[in-house]
């Protein structure tokens, strides 16, 4: 399993597991990279608290868990009051949750 | 009544287009003139000419790093695209100096169009609709009336969101009610005094409802769901913080291909990130 760590618990040579991204989306480094002091000034310029770092080689896959999608579900529900009807707008509301989901696990939740 | 008054006579004083656009209509409209014409009439306005070759170069018209003169973005993209890619990028820049109201930052509502005219192209690609090259700059100007509200009344304008916001109602039924205009009639104003094709003008006009007086409409009714779309991803800031249901109608107007949406919101935000560095939008919230 990848572990959190947070920000001032990293150490040059960790390599990370899943992308970080600021929070226009985009990603600011990604998975797979072995960090440098460089790096870690970049995360703190940022405002980035927690990084997911790779312990063994299965690490890189995203995992979407339940909560995170109940999560995500919740946080887009807040702002659409509708209920998607036809299969298209089915796909949209799925394909946004799971947009979203992703972002609960790559960053840190900024509110 | 005072405040439409004040913006209709907002309209006449809102920039005219840049001379660089109406120059190159110009040479559009010569059956004579060949795309080093029009390349001559980009390339007197230096900024513009990098822009447009850095903008034809960005994955979002996907010729990535192949278009070395402005000759080649005409031959490449279309003389129309790139036509609207200079009205495109001299609006941008217009809005980007725009005043910061309390309720609505121009520079999040100016990133949330570009999301928008991003979202509107990539869905135009995908029901390959034809006239491909007013998507992006409908999309970009979809909002455009609100940009009229923020010039002219400022003061104003921040109460209307407001209103909106308490009463839990759109921004267009709250502009309705206190200001008397709405922002996609405003819209269409400006549209009008740039004389931009009816097909725009209409995207601006009818993005909230997605159909153009009842008749089934492509570009508007993909701006109507870009515009959805982008406000579920919170693409920058429109003001609405409640996402408006799509209008059920146009979902038979666009066709689009099945289960599309897990494959266009990563171009979208892939285009959207890289659209932010090329109009210099980044870092600013």
């Amino acid at each position: 399993m990848p572990s959190v760590v947070q920000i001032d618990h990293i150490k040059e040579g960790m390599v990370i597991a899943k992308p970080i991204v600021n929070s226009f989306g985009q990603t600011l480094i990604n998975s797979g990279i072995e960090l440098n002091e460089n790096h870690i000034r970049v995360l703190k310029t940022w405002s980035i608290h927690t990084v997911t770092i790779k312990e063994n080689d299965n690490d890189e896959e995203v995992e979407i868990t339940k909560e995170m999608i109940a999560l995500a579900q919740k946080k887009i529900a807040e702002r659409c009051l509708w209920q998607p009807r036809t299969e298209e707008e089915k796909d949209m509301y799925k394909s946004v949750v799971l947009y979203f989901a992703k972002s609960i696990t790559y960053m840190n939740e900024e509110e | 009544m005072e405040i439409v008054d004040k913006l209709l006579r907002g309209v006449n004083d809102f920039p005219t287009l840049p001379t660089i656009y109406s120059a190159l209509s110009d040479v559009m409209a010569n059956p004579l003139s060949t795309a080093n014409d029009a390349a001559d009439v980009i390339l007197r306005d230096q900024a513009s000419a990098a822009k447009v070759l850095k903008t034809a170069n960005s994955s979002i018209y996907g010729f990535r790093g192949r278009i070395d003169t402005i000759s080649q973005a005409i031959f490449y993209i279309g003389f129309d695209e790139v036509k609207n890619l200079v009205l495109a990028l001299s609006i941008i820049d217009l809005f980007s100096k725009s005043s910061l109201i309390e309720n609505l930052n121009p520079v999040d509502l100016w990133k949330h169009s570009i999301a928008v005219g991003v979202a509107t192209r990539i869905i135009g690609v995908n029901i390959k609709a034809v006239r491909i090259e007013n998507f992006f700059l409908a999309g970009i100007l979809h909002d455009i009336g609100k940009l009229l509200f923020i010039r002219n009344m400022e003061e104003e304008y921040n109460k209307t969101i407001n209103y909106a916001l308490e009463k839990k109602i759109s921004i267009r039924e709250a502009e309705a009610e206190l200001l008397g205009m709405t922002h996609t009639v405003a819209g269409e104003l400006i549209a009008e005094k740039w004389k931009l094709p009816l097909s725009i003008r209409n995207a601006i006009r009818h993005h909230y409802i997605g159909i153009v007086n009842g008749v089934p409409d492509k570009l508007a009714a993909s701006v109507h769901i870009a515009n959805i779309l982008c406000q579920m991803l919170r693409l920058g800031e429109s003001g609405h913080h409640i996402v408006k249901e799509p209008n059920i109608e146009v979902w038979e107007t666009l066709n689009l291909p099945k289960n599309i949406f897990s494959t266009i919101i990563p171009k979208i935000l892939s285009d959207y990130d890289e659209s932010l560095t090329l109009f210099q939008l980044k870092r600013s919230r």
